[in-house]
C-alpha cells in the first residue's frame, strides 16, 4: 500500500476545503454581519480547532479508515447503513460544488454556453483522476495548491494594497450576538469537510505529525477566507457586498494594478477551475471509496464510470435557477453537512471517549491492496 | 470485432542450419567446410589457410571479416609469430606434450585479448563482430584475438545539444568510444558499465553504466530484468529500447533522457541515476528522469549559478510560452475581449479586416504550416534547406498577410511560439509541447480559456500519474520537495548542493562536504 | 482500437458545433469606447454610444472619422442599448467602454433608471468613470473628441486623474464608487460635469463643476471652489494640485502654492446632544511662483504664507459643507461617518438623517506647511 505526505494530506484538505468557501462565504457572512464579516471569518478558527481537535482524537482511538471507523464505534449494521448513507452524502457534496461552479461560470463568464458542457467537460476530467488512483489526485492537488493559493492570496493582497481604507471596517464590532453566530457557523461550516481526514489518516506517512498537518489547514483557510472578506469589503463597502452574487468575484473585476493588467478575471476563474475541479474530485473519490470500503468491493476505481453518470444528470436537475442554488446554499447545504461532517462525527467522538486507545499494531488496512 | 484478423505469430530464429549449434571438431578440414558452409554468401569474409612455422605439418586458419579488423594486428602479431618467428625461436616447443593452444595464448601471440571458444556459434558471433578466430588443426578449440578497428564517425560536438561554456566532445557510434568516454571522466573502479546482448539477428552490445552505492541496487536489478525480457530482432538505437521498458508505454511523455553529451551523462551518473547505450547509436538513455529536468541544459553547470538560473527562468518561461499562446490568443480573440488594451484590440481588429478564417482555423492553418516549414528545413539537403527558409518566411509571412489571408498579429504570435518552442534543451520535451500545443488550440477555439485550464488540468493529471522507473514524473513538483525544487527551477549554487537528487531506494545522499566555509 | 476510433467519432464533430455559444469573432464585434443615456424629448431613455473605428498602425485616418457615436431610443436602457443594433451589423463590446455619461435630464429625473443596468450587467466594469453631462446630452459629448485623442470617452479617466493631481479641482468617480454611495446610508455621490463650449465655431469639451446627488436625483451642483473644497475631503489620491493665496507683503500679488500631499480626517462629536462634525485636513505646500518681487522666504514670511494658505483652504471647504447643507445633500459623508464612529447614535439619527444634516454643525481645523521652494531659495529680483 502506498503512501501519503503529510504535505499532500494539507493540500488535500484545503483544496476540499477553501475553494468554494473563498467564492462563497464571504457572501454568506456579509449578508449576516456586513462590514464585520471578517471577525466571524477569523473567528472560524476557534470552532476549525475544535472539529480538528475532534478528528483528530476519533483518529487515534480507532483502528480503521473512515467508513469502517462507523462500524467500529457504532457497530456493524448502523455503521453499515450510515456508511452507505455516507456514499450519498459525498455524492452531494460533488453534484453540489458541481452546480455551484458552473452557475458561477455561466453568470459571470460564458453565459451562452449550456451547463451541460460544463458539467460534461468537468466530470470528464474528474473521472479520469479518480481512474488514476488517490496517489495521482494527492500529487495533482498537490500542484494545484502550489499554483492557486499564492495566487488567491496575491489577488486578495493586491485588493488590498489598493483599497485600505481601514474607515470602511467602522464601526467595529457593532453587532448582535445571534447575528454574529449566525456568520461564525456559516464561516465555519465548511470546515467540517476536513472530515475526510478520517480517511486520508490511514494513508499518512507520519501520522504523529497529522495533528500539526490539521490545524494548519484550520489557520490557512481563516487566513485565506478572512483576507478575502476583508478584502471584499474594502474594495465593495459592507452592504454592497451582501448584494452581490459572488462578491470575491466583484472583488477581482474591480480589481486593476498598472495601466494595461486589466480585467483578469477570467484568469482568476482559470486557476480557480483547478481549485474546484480537485474539491470535486476528492469528495468524489470519497463517494467511491466509501462504496467501496463499505460493499467491500475489490477497486473502488471502477465505481467511477457509474458515479460520473449519477453526478452528471443530479447536478443538472438539482435546482432550476440560481436563486434555488443561492438558498440551497443557505439552509439546507448547511445543515446536511454539519449533520454528517460535524454531529455525526461528534456521536462517535463521544462515544470513543470511553473506549481505550487500540493498540499500534493492530491497525488495519483497508479492505483492498489495490489502493 | 476486429478489423484486420491475424494470427499471433511467435517470432523465430532465423536458422542458416543446425550447423551453428554443434561444437568445433578436432578435425581442422571438417570446422573448414561448415565454416564455409555458413559463411556462404558473405563476400566481405576473409578464410585463410596456412601452416605453421615450425611445422610444416600443422595446418591452421584465421577467419575474419574485411573492413572490421586491423589487418596490421593481423599480420604482425598474428600471422607473424605463427609463421616466421615460432621457427626461428630457440626454445623448441614441444607440440606433443603441451596443449598448443595454451602455449599460443601464453607465449607466442603478442596480442593483448586473447581467449578462446569451442563452438561454430560463438565463433560466428565473434568474427562478425570484427575478431579475429585461429583454428589449429587438431584441436576442438578456437582462439579469439581481439582486432577490431573499423571507420566510424570520430568523436565530434554534438550538433543537437550546442553549448558554449563547458565540455564539447560528444558521443559516436562506436559503443567501446563512448564508453572510453565516460571511463575517462569517472576514474573509479565503483563506475560499472554491464554489458548484454539484445537483438535476435542483430546482437547488438547494450551496456547499463552506473555508479555502484550511489544509484539504488533495486533500481539496477528492475533496469536490468526489463532488459532482458526485450525479445526484438534487432536494436539499432537507444529508443529502441525505451520504448520497451518505460512504466507507462501509452504515452507521449518520454520517460528517459536523450542526451549524446559524455559530461551530461557523468552528471546524472553522479546523482546516482543509470544510463543504457547501445552500439550504433551515438544517443545515450538517462534514467531515470522527471519532467523538469528536461528544462535543465547541462551547460547550466558551467556557468555562473545567477546567470543559469535566470536562464532556466526563461526557459520556464519559454515552455508555458510554446505550449499555450497559440491557443491563448485565440481564446482571447474569440472570447475574452475584455482582457486585451483597447488600443491592441482596435490594432488586431482592423488588422483582421478582410481576413475570412476565424481566428481558430487561421491559428490552426499557420501552426500546420510553421510545423511544415520546420520539418522541411531539417529533410532537405543543406543547399536546399536556406531556400526554404526564404521562400517560408517571405511567402508565408509577407504574402500571406498582403493578401489577406492571414493578420499580422497572427504571424507574430506563431513565430514567437516557434522560437520558444526552440528554447527547450531537449528535443523530447520539444515534441511533446508540439503535439500539446494543438491539443490546447483545439480545446482553446471551442471552450476559450475555460478550455485551456480543463486541458491542462488534464495534462497534470496524466503527467502525475505517470513515472519513470519509479520516479515521479513531475518529481519535485508532485510530490512535492522544497529542498530540490530549488535545483529545478533555479541552479543552486555548487557549493551548496550538499544532497543529491533523492531517487527511491537511494542510499548515499551525501554529494559533499560542508563547503559553506571558505 | 474501437474505442479510440468512437472517441474520436464523438469529439471530431464537438470542435465543429462548438462554434455557436460563445464565440464572438473579432471581424463581427465593435469596440465600444464610452457610453451614456438621457431622457430624451419623449421621455424615453436614450442611449448613447461611442464606437471606435479600427486603424492600423501605419495608417492615418481623420480624427473624426475615428470614433462613431450612435443612439438609440427604448423604454428601458437595456432595451434603448439593444436598439442599436437595428443599424448596427456587429457585436458592441461594451466591456471596453471607460467611460459612462449620465444625460443632465435623466439625472435630475432619475439615476435609478440604469444604476441597476449598470452594476449587474457583467460587461460593465466597475472602473468605469463616471460624468454628467451638463446641458447637453452623452450624445453630443461623446461627438466631441478631446484634442489629440482618439476617443474621447477612453481619455475622459486621464482627463481627470491628470487635472486632479496637477490642478486639484475636481474627483474622478468610478461607476464602483457611485454605486455603493448610493447605496450606503449617510453618503451621497458628486459627479464631475462635462459641458461643451463654443471656441472660434469649434466645440470643445471642458469639465465644469460636479454635479450633487440626493438619493436617485441630482439636485443642483458645486462650483469651482466648492469642488476644490469637496476634493479636500473626499480625494483618494493625496497628492497634487494648487492653492493660490494673496502676497502677504503686496496685497495686489499673488503666490501660487503647490501641494505636496495632505490628509484629511472628519470625526463626529457629540456634546451635550449636539452633533458637531470635526473636520481636520493636514497639508505640505510647495512655495512654486509668486508675481511679483518682495523676499518672502524666510522663516517670517513663510508663517504668513501659511496662515493665508491655511485661511484659502477652510474657505474652501466651508464653501462646500454650505452648499451641500444648502442642497441637503450628504456629499461629505457625514452621516456615514457618524455610523462609523458613534455607531448607538446612528441608530437613531440614522432614520431622519436627511432632515437633521443641514443643520450639522462643523469645525473645520486646517494645518499647512510650507516644506520645499523647488529650484531657488530667494525670490526673484530685478536689478
Amino acid at each position: 500500500m502506498f503512501k501519503i505526505s503529510n504535505f499532500q494530506i494539507y493540500c488535500m484538505l484545503i483544496i476540499l476545503v477553501a475553494p468554494l468557501a473563498y467564492l462563497d462565504t464571504p457572501k454568506r457572512i456579509s449578508t449576516c454581519l456586513f462590514n464585520n464579516a471578517w471577525l466571524a471569518a477569523f473567528g472560524a478558527i476557534i470552532p476549525g480547532l475544535l472539529m480538528a481537535a475532534m478528528f483528530l482524537y476519533i483518529i487515534n482511538k480507532s483502528t480503521s479508515p473512515f467508513p469502517l471507523l462507523l462500524e467500529e464505534h457504532l457497530g456493524l449494521v448502523i455503521g453499515k447503513i450510515l456508511g452507505f448513507i455516507y456514499v450519498f452524502f459525498f455524492l452531494l457534496i460533488t453534484i453540489y460544488s458541481l452546480r455551484l461552479f458552473t452557475d458561477f461560470i455561466l453568470s459571470n463568464v460564458l453565459p451562452g454556453t449550456p451547463i451541460s458542457v460544463f458539467i460534461g467537460v468537468l466530470l470528464l476530467v474528474g473521472f479520469y483522476a479518480i481512474k488514476t488512483g488517490l496517489e495521482n489526485i494527492a500529487r495533482v492537488s498537490e500542484l494545484f495548491i502550489l499554483i492557486g493559493l499564492p495566487f488567491s492570496f496575491l489577488i486578495t493582497l493586491l485588493a488590498l494594497g489598493e483599497h485600505h481604507n481601514i474607515e470602511s471596517l467602522l464601526p467595529f464590532a457593532d453587532m448582535s450576538y445571534g447575528s454574529f453566530g449566525l456568520g461564525l457557523a456559516y464561516a465555519s461550516f465548511a470546515l467540517g469537510k476536513l472530515m475526510p481526514i478520517l480517511t486520508l489518516a490511514f494513508f499518512s506517512n507520519n501520522r504523529k505529525g497529522l495533528g500539526l498537518t490539521v490545524y494548519q489547514v484550520v489557520f490557512t483557510y481563516a487566513l485565506l477566507i478572512g483576507l478575502t472578506t476583508l478584502a471584499t469589503t474594502l474594495t465593495l463597502e459592507g452592504l454592497p457586498t451582501s448584494y452581490s452574487t459572488f462578491p470575491t468575484f466583484s472583488m477581482v473585476r474591480a480589481l486593476r494594478f498598472g495601466q494595461w493588467v486589466q480585467n483578469i478575471d477570467i484568469i482568476f476563474i482559470g486557476i480557480w477551475i483547478l481549485g474546484v475541479f480537485a474539491t470535486v474530485t476528492i469528495a468524489w473519490f470519497m463517494a467511491c471509496f466509501t462504496a467501496q470500503q463499505v460493499l467491500k468491493l475489490r477497486d473502488y476505481r471502477f465505481l467511477a464510470a457509474p458515479s460520473t453518470l449519477i453526478i452528471g444528470i443530479s447536478s443538472l436537475v438539482l435546482s432550476r435557477n440560481i436563486l434555488e442554488v443561492q438558498i440551497m446554499g443557505d439552509i439546507i447545504i448547511p445543515i446536511i453537512y454539519s449533520i454528517f461532517l460535524i454531529l455525526i462525527p461528534m456521536v462517535i467522538f463521544i462515544i470513543t471517549l470511553f473506549k481505550p486507545y487500540p493498540e499500534d499494531h493492530n491497525i488495519s488496512k483497508p479492505v483492498s491492496t489495490t489502493v | 470485432m476486429r478489423f484486420i484478423n491475424s494470427k499471433k505469430s511467435k517470432p523465430e530464429d532465423l536458422k542458416p542450419s543446425e550447423i551453428v549449434q554443434q561444437v568445433l571438431s578436432t578435425n581442422l578440414q571438417e570446422n573448414l567446410d561448415k565454416l564455409k558452409f555458413l559463411v556462404q554468401g558473405c563476400s566481405d569474409v576473409v578464410i585463410k589457410d596456412f601452416k605453421f612455422g615450425h611445422n610444416p605439418t600443422v595446418r591452421g586458419i584465421i577467419v575474419y571479416f574485411d573492413g572490421l579488423v586491423d589487418k596490421s594486428i593481423i599480420e604482425l602479431n598474428l600471422l607473424k609469430p605463427l609463421m616466421l618467428e615460432m621457427d626461428m625461436s630457440n626454445q623448441q616447443i614441444d607440440f606433443k606434450e603441451r596443449d598448443i593452444i595454451a602455449t599460443l595464448q601464453e607465449k607466442i601471440l603478442s596480442i593483448a585479448e586473447l581467449k578462446t571458444l569451442d563452438n561454430l556459434q560463438e565463433l560466428c558471433h565473434h568474427i562478425s563482430s570484427g575478431d579475429t578466430v585461429l583454428l589449429v588443426d587438431g584441436y576442438a578449440l578456437g582462439l579469439v584475438a581481439s582486432t577490431r578497428s573499423w571507420q566510424g564517425r570520430p568523436i565530434q560536438t554534438p550538433e543537437n545539444e550546442v553549448v558554449i561554456f563547458g565540455p564539447k566532445e560528444g558521443f559516436c557510434e562506436t559503443l567501446r568510444f563512448n564508453t572510453a568516454l565516460l571511463r575517462r571522466r569517472i576514474k573509479s573502479t565503483n563506475f560499472k558499465i554491464e554489458s548484454m546482448v539484445i537483438g535476435r539477428i542483430t546482437k547488438t552490445d547494450v551496456v547499463l553504466c552506473y555508479i555502484d552505492q550511489l544509484a539504488p541496487p533495486e533500481l539496477i536489478k528492475e533496469v536490468k530484468a526489463r532488459l532482458e525480457k526485450i525479445d526484438i530482432d534487432g536494436v539499432l538505437d537507444t529508443s529502441y529500447l525505451i520504448e520497451f521498458i518505460a512504466d507507462d508505454r501509452n504515452t507521449m511523455f518520454t520517460q528517459a533522457m536523450h542526451t549524446e553529451k559524455p559530461d551530461r551523462v557523468c552528471g546524472n551518473l553522479l546523482e546516482g541515476r543509470l544510463c543504457i547505450m547501445v552500439d550504433g547509436s551515438p544517443m545515450a538513455l538517462i534514467l531515470p528522469i522527471s519532467f523538469p529536468q528536461y528544462w535543465t541544459s547541462s551547460e547550466d553547470y558551467s556557468v555562473h549559478y545567477v546567470p543559469a538560473s535566470l536562464f532556466r527562468i526563461l526557459r520556464f518561461m519559454a515552455f508555458w510560452v510554446a505550449l499555450l499562446l497559440p491557443s491563448i490568443y485565440v481564446a482571447i480573440i474569440t472570447y475574452h475581449h475584455e482582457m486585451i488594451p483597447t488600443p491592441l484590440l482596435l490594432t488586431i481588429a482592423a488588422t483582421r479586416q478582410g481576413v475570412p478564417f476565424p481566428a481558430f482555423i487561421e491559428a490552426l492553418v499557420m501552426d500546420v504550416t510553421f510545423e511544415l516549414l520546420r520539418e522541411a528545413g531539417l529533410r532537405l539537403p543543406r543547399a536546399v534547406g536556406p531556400a526554404v527558409s526564404i521562400v517560408g518566411a517571405l511567402i508565408i509571412g509577407d504574402a500571406a498577410v498582403k493578401a489577406g489571408l492571414v493578420s499580422t498579429p497572427m504571424v507574430v504570435i506563431i513565430a514567437f511560439t516557434g522560437i520558444a518552442s526552440f528554447v527547450s534543451p531537449s528535443y523530447n520535451a520539444a515534441i511533446i509541447i508540439r503535439i500539446a500545443r494543438f491539443g490546447f488550440l483545439i480545446i482553446a477555439g471551442v471552450l476559450g480559456f475555460l478550455g485551456i485550464m480543463v486541458g491542462l488540468v488534464l495534462m497534470i493529471t496524466r503527467m502525475a500519474s505517470l513515472s519513470s522507473f519509479g520516479l515521479p514524473y513531475l518529481s519535485p513538483l508532485a510530490p512535492f520537495n522544497l529542498k530540490q525544487i530549488t535545483d529545478v527551477l533555479v541552479r543552486r549554487p555548487w557549493f551548496n548542493d550538499q544532497e543529491r537528487p533523492y531517487l527511491e531506494g537511494m542510499q548515499n545522499q551525501v554529494r559533499q562536504g560542508d563547503n559553506h566555509e571558505k | 482500437m474501437r474505442k479510440s476510433l468512437l472517441l474520436i467519432i464523438f469529439i471530431i464533430p464537438l470542435i465543429f458545433i462548438s462554434g455557436c455559444w460563445e464565440k464572438r469573432e473579432i471581424n463581427d464585434t465593435a469596440v465600444t469606447t464610452g457610453f451614456g443615456a438621457d431622457l430624451n424629448a419623449q421621455e424615453q431613455i436614450s442611449f448613447s454610444v461611442q464606437l471606435a473605428q479600427p486603424t492600423a498602425p501605419g495608417e492615418s485616418g481623420t480624427d473624426n472619422s475615428q470614433s462613431k457615436v450612435f443612439t438609440a431610443s427604448g423604454t428601458t436602457i437595456t432595451e434603448a442599448a439593444r436598439k442599436t443594433l437595428l443599424f448596427l451589423p456587429q457585436m458592441p463590446l461594451w466591456s471596453h467602454s471607460n467611460a459612462f455619461i449620465i444625460g443632465e435630464k435623466m439625472a435630475r429625473k432619475d439615476v435609478s433608471l440604469m444604476t441597476d443596468f449598470l452594476s449587474r450587467n457583467r460587461n460593465v466594469r466597475p472602473e468605469v468613470i463616471m460624468l454628467v453631462a451638463l446641458q447637453t446630452t452623452p450624445g453630443e459629448v461623446l461627438k466631441i473628441p478631446l484634442p489629440l485623442r482618439r476617443f474621447s470617452g477612453k481619455n475622459f479617466g486621464n482627463l481627470l486623474k491628470i487635472q486632479e493631481t496637477q490642478l486639484g479641482i475636481y474627483v474622478p468617480v468610478t461607476l464602483n464608487d457611485f454605486i455603493s454611495k448610493l447605496s450606503i446610508p449617510g453618503v451621497e455621490p458628486a459627479v464631475p460635469q462635462v459641458a461643451i463650449v463654443k471656441e472660434e465655431k469649434k466645440e470643445k469639451l471642458i469639465l465644469q463643476g460636479m454635479a450633487v446627488f440626493k438619493g436617485p436625483q441630482m439636485v443642483g451642483s458645486l462650483n469651482e471652489m466648492e469642488s476644490r473644497g469637496y476634493r479636500w475631503l473626499n480625494s483618494t489620491v493625496n497628492h497634487g494640485g494648487i492653492i493660490i493665496i494673496r502676497s502677504p507683503i503686496n496685497n495686489e500679488d499673488t503666490i501660487t502654492l503647490e501641494i505636496n500631499q495632505f490628509q484629511h480626517k472628519t470625526r463626529p462629536q457629540l456634546n451635550q446632544g449636539k452633533l458637531k462634525m470635526e473636520i481636520d485636513v493636514e497639508t505640505e505646500l510647495v512655495f512654486y511662483e509668486q508675481n511679483g518681487t518682495g523676499e518672502l522666504l524666510n522663516l517670517e514670511m513663510s508663517k504668513l504664507m501659511e496662515e493665508l494658505a491655511r485661511q484659502e483652504i477652510e474657505k474652501e471647504i466651508s464653501a462646500c459643507i454650505i452648499k451641500s447643507q444648502s442642497l441637503q445633500s450628504d456629499i461629505l459623508g457625514w452621516g456615514r461617518s457618524v455610523n462609523r464612529y458613534q455607531p448607538e447614535e446612528w441608530k437613531w439619527l440614522g432614520s431622519e438623517w436627511p432632515s437633521i444634516f443641514p443643520g450639522v454643525e462643523s469645525e473645520i481645523r486646517v494645518k499647512t506647511k510650507i516644506i520645499r521652494a523647488n529650484l531657488s531659495i530667494k525670490s526673484f529680483e530685478f536689478k
